[in-house]
């Protein structure tokens, strides 16, 4: 798929719409998936008090070995949100770590609604959350609406006017479902846990839609500092991450940054490193990497290590 | 009673007190009935009020005295409770109750509630006040000498021995109320040294000691009622409202921690990411106390609408309060006075709180309860900024930096605070049994203020987990911006003069402290003192000898001088020495 011009394209919600928030657990805690479920059922109910939506659903996946939940705690969990003006929830038990990509595929293909609320499971959302990252959808070409992540916000720049960003965080973004499938989805052949949101971001600029970060619309991610007061990484995160940039790196055309990182993992003494420029070689000669795109460079950014200008670095 | 007592009537004792209420309160025509009366002190005082004195007792010898001074009086037993009522309307026999006094009575007698109630019957036609004078047993010479195991009765006074019930300002308070007594005039007897205070070389007691220093602010922080010797008070007749005369032992429920939000409703989008983060908390022990200070008429509507729009388990858990007085520390003592919380915490609506900031302090007060809790916050800029639509939000414009020790150092914290008060969480306790509140002379600094005197008082406890973020507005409107230099500087001497004035409780391990803090000043003079030494220039050289021809000529001329030829030479040449 090559960028097409941005031209005209009108706004994807004009009156009352339909919502599918969904999320994929990975032996994520009860009682962190009944707060996230109870904070998105307030926003759906004050969202559908000021008519924005006539029908709205949440569904959960489960990439855990066993059942994150009970079917006791699933029951309460559909009671809770139901009280609150929510249609249904859905709960999935994928019977295999399937990853975020193919996770959201898989949930979406039960999706019937206008939008669909891509979300981490453990997600704490602003009651206007929403209403606040419907509204953006209203102005024409606008194709995926980021929410600010909290406490720890992520430093990738957006203008302050117009909400413009180089790409939405999956941790919590808006996307309007015949986009999500227009676009292809999310890449679930190239990417298992990380880059999967920027490179469906991407997709989407390339398809001449704008996507804008939303800062009224504050999310609660979890994330704890280590000791030391910075990010500690786990090893297979590590891994991942690296596995990652170097299929992202490859997708959008620069060879040379794939030369590049994989010079560095392999000089790497940290074993996932070296295992991920392992991996690409391996995925490399057995044709499983997928067919560059956005050969001139129009979308994709590669900046210090980033995929967008930062407003700082931690 | 069993005892008559003759004490004389002062202006400034308790019969004066109590004819100073009994003339704001009684009118100048009725009954005055004295239970308890002895002698009858203020029976003449009372007649020349206009009113009519009538004493009441179980004595023979107070009763005849009365009578022989020409005042109506009866044999009463107030222990006969039942029969209490009816005796009394006889004594009245219709006349109008312009009052009731019992004064150092109710301490002598038991069923005080039951007294009490049947005087409030009593008194309700006429709407009659009750006047009552009690020794009062939470005087601090009495705390202090407890302390050393000495409960020393005598013959009269605050701890006479024919006392049945030892009465302090809470129970005298629950015993009224209970009884459908409403207080309208205090004019409790204060003494600084009361006659409990004995020996005289008693260390406790001695308020030149340190002991006797720290234990006297401590008493005097916890109740007013510190050097009370006799609670005189007046009351009018009210609805009885039961409260507990005898103390519950079980611990009252309360939440493990209350938060408290102050806001100015100026920044709706900061307040609501500090509930979103309350919202995520871990542990959901605990209730926010939101407190809108000198909020716009026109901004109210918008915090309500933050609070209504909450999950419902958090909105059940959050009250909001306005306060439109005072400075930004005047919030901070409402709230905390609302806390049920048993630890409280302040968290402003611009600084935000990580998913296991309770979780950190409830792990914490579990293991160390009483102390002061201690966690770590990172911190960060943000801007403000003005949104198309005109809404006011920020952005966040630095990565989170670490400027704040993990460890607490508390000398180090004498210096500056380095705790953002989000970090601590102290004993609800404090204030509820203690009596602290915040400083509000203080427009800045007030929770280091209020940090030092915790932690000084219960310690700390600190976890070296990173569970804030405190957050420093790069332009807008910070408490950092808007006062000035010296009003920062003001105010750290208010805080420090006052902590160097009073005596306090050290941690263990102070000792070890001083004297590796000593020796290594010493240490570092000594070095000091050496570099000197090699860096200093050498003296400048001794001046030359003098040569011994103008040593013989200095002696010389020294005797030619002291001869009476030269003085008489010195006077023809006009004052002019003669050399």
């Amino acid at each position: 798929m090559e960028l097409t011009e941005l031209e005209f394209k009108p706004p994807f919600v004009a009156g009352k719409t339909s919502l599918r928030a969904q999320a994929v657990l990975y032996d994520t805690e009860p009682a962190a998936v009944a707060r996230a479920l109870e904070s998105l059922a307030r926003s759906a109910e004050l969202a559908r008090a000021e008519g924005l939506l006539h029908h709205v659903e949440f569904a959960l996946g489960d990439s855990s070995k066993t059942p994150a939940l009970t079917t006791r705690q699933i029951r309460e969990l559909t009671e809770m949100v139901e009280q609150r003006g929510v249609d249904k929830l859905e709960y999935q038990f994928f019977d295999r770590n399937m990853g975020t990509a193919a996770g959201h595929n898989r949930l979406f293909q039960a999706s019937a609604a206008d939008l669909v609320l891509i979300e981490n499971p453990d997600i704490v959302v602003t009651p206007r959350l929403i209403a606040d990252l419907i509204a953006p959808l209203r102005v024409a070409s606008v194709g995926q609406v980021e929410a600010r992540q909290l406490p720890f916000e992520h430093g990738k720049a957006y203008d302050l006017t117009t909400g413009d960003t180089s790409w939405a965080s999956g941790a919590c973004s808006l996307v309007p479902s015949a986009l999500f499938e227009s676009v292809g989805r999310y890449d679930e052949d190239s990417f298992f846990l990380y880059c999967d949101d920027v490179d469906l971001s991407w997709r989407v600029r390339m398809a001449g839609y704008r996507v804008v970060f939303q800062p009224s619309a504050s999310v609660f991610h979890d994330k704890r500092l280590s000791p030391s007061g910075e990010w500690s990484p786990s090893a297979a995160e590590v891994y991942y991450s690296a596995e990652a940039a170097l299929i992202l790196a490859h997708k959008y055309s620069r060879p040379d940054l794939v030369e590049r990182h994989l010079r560095t993992f392999d000089a790497s003494p940290l074993e996932p490193y070296q295992r991920a420029a392992a991996t690409y070689r391996k995925r490399l000669g057995e044709g499983g990497l997928p067919a560059p795109i956005d050969s001139d460079h129009k979308v994709a950014q590669f900046i210090d290590g980033y995929y967008a200008r930062q407003r700082f670095t931690s | 009673m069993s005892t008559t007592y003759q004490f004389n009537y002062t202006a400034d004792g308790v019969y004066g007190r109590t004819v100073r209420l009994a003339a704001e309160l009684a009118g100048n025509s009725g009954v005055v009935l004295d239970l308890g009366c002895g002698y009858g002190a203020i029976a003449e005082p009372l007649r020349d009020l206009g009113l009519t004195y009538v004493g009441a007792d179980t004595d023979g010898d107070g009763i005849a005295d009365l009578r022989k001074r020409g005042f109506e009086s009866h044999v009463i037993d107030l222990a006969r409770v039942s029969e209490l009522l009816p005796r009394l309307r006889e004594i009245l026999a219709g006349r109008k109750l312009a009052a009731i006094a019992m004064l150092d009575v109710l301490e002598h007698v038991p069923h005080n509630l039951e007294i009490l109630t049947a005087l409030r019957e009593l008194s309700a036609g006429d709407a009659a006040a009750l006047l009552v004078s009690i020794p009062n047993v939470g005087h601090r010479d009495i705390a202090f000498k407890l302390l050393t195991g000495r409960w020393e009765y005598t013959e009269t006074g605050l701890l006479d021995r024919t006392h049945i019930i030892h009465h302090t300002e809470s129970l005298l308070h629950a015993l009224m109320v209970s009884a459908g007594w409403r207080v309208v005039a205090v004019d409790d007897l204060p003494l600084e040294e009361s006659d409990q205070h004995f020996p005289d070389d008693s260390i406790v007691l001695n308020a030149r000691t340190q002991l006797s220093r720290f234990l006297r602010r401590v008493r005097e922080e916890s109740a007013p009622q510190a050097v009370v010797n006799q609670f005189v008070r007046a009351y009018l007749p009210a609805h009885a409202r039961p409260m507990p005369i005898v103390a519950d032992r079980s611990n009252p429920a309360r939440p493990f921690l209350s938060v408290v939000v102050r806001t100015q409703g100026r920044r709706p989008a900061t307040l609501r990411d500090a509930l979103l983060c309350l919202a995520a908390q871990s542990c959901d022990d605990f209730e926010v106390l939101l407190i809108a200070h000198k909020v716009a008429p026109e901004l109210r509507p918008v915090i309500e609408r933050i609070v209504e729009d909450l999950p419902q388990s958090l909105r059940r858990r959050t009250r909001v309060t306005g306060v439109d007085h005072g400075n930004r520390t005047t919030p901070l003592n409402v709230a905390f006075a609302q806390a049920r919380g048993v630890y409280i915490s302040v968290l402003d609506d611009d600084d935000l709180v990580l998913g296991h900031w309770v979780e950190t302090f409830k792990d914490l007060g579990t293991a160390h309860p009483g102390q002061v809790l201690r966690s770590v916050a990172v911190e960060q800029d943000i801007e403000e900024h003005v949104a198309d639509d005109g809404a006011l939000t920020y952005q966040t414009v630095s990565a989170p930096r670490r400027p704040y020790p993990r460890e607490f150092d508390l000398y180090a914290h004498f210096t500056q605070n380095f705790t953002p008060q989000m970090c601590l969480a102290f004993p609800g306790a404090l204030f509820r049994e203690l009596g602290f509140h915040f400083d509000e002379e203080l427009d800045t600094c007030e929770d280091w203020d209020m940090e030092l005197r915790a932690v000084l008082t219960c310690g700390i406890a600190t976890s070296p987990e990173y569970t804030a973020i405190y957050r420093r507005w790069r332009t807008g409107h910070a408490s950092n911006t808007v006062h000035s230099q010296e009003i920062w500087e003001a105010n750290h001497a208010r805080i420090t003069k006052r902590l160097n004035r009073q005596t306090h409780l050290f941690p263990p391990g102070t000792v070890d402290y001083i004297r590796w803090t000593t020796r290594h000043m010493r240490e570092l003079e000594d070095e000091l003192a050496s570099l000197r030494d090699v860096v200093r220039p050498p003296p400048p050289p001794p001046p030359p000898p003098v040569p011994l021809r103008y040593k013989v000529a200095d002696r010389l001329n020294l005797a030619i001088k002291r001869t009476p030829a030269h003085a008489v030479l010195k006077k023809l040449l006009g004052g002019k020495d003669g050399d």
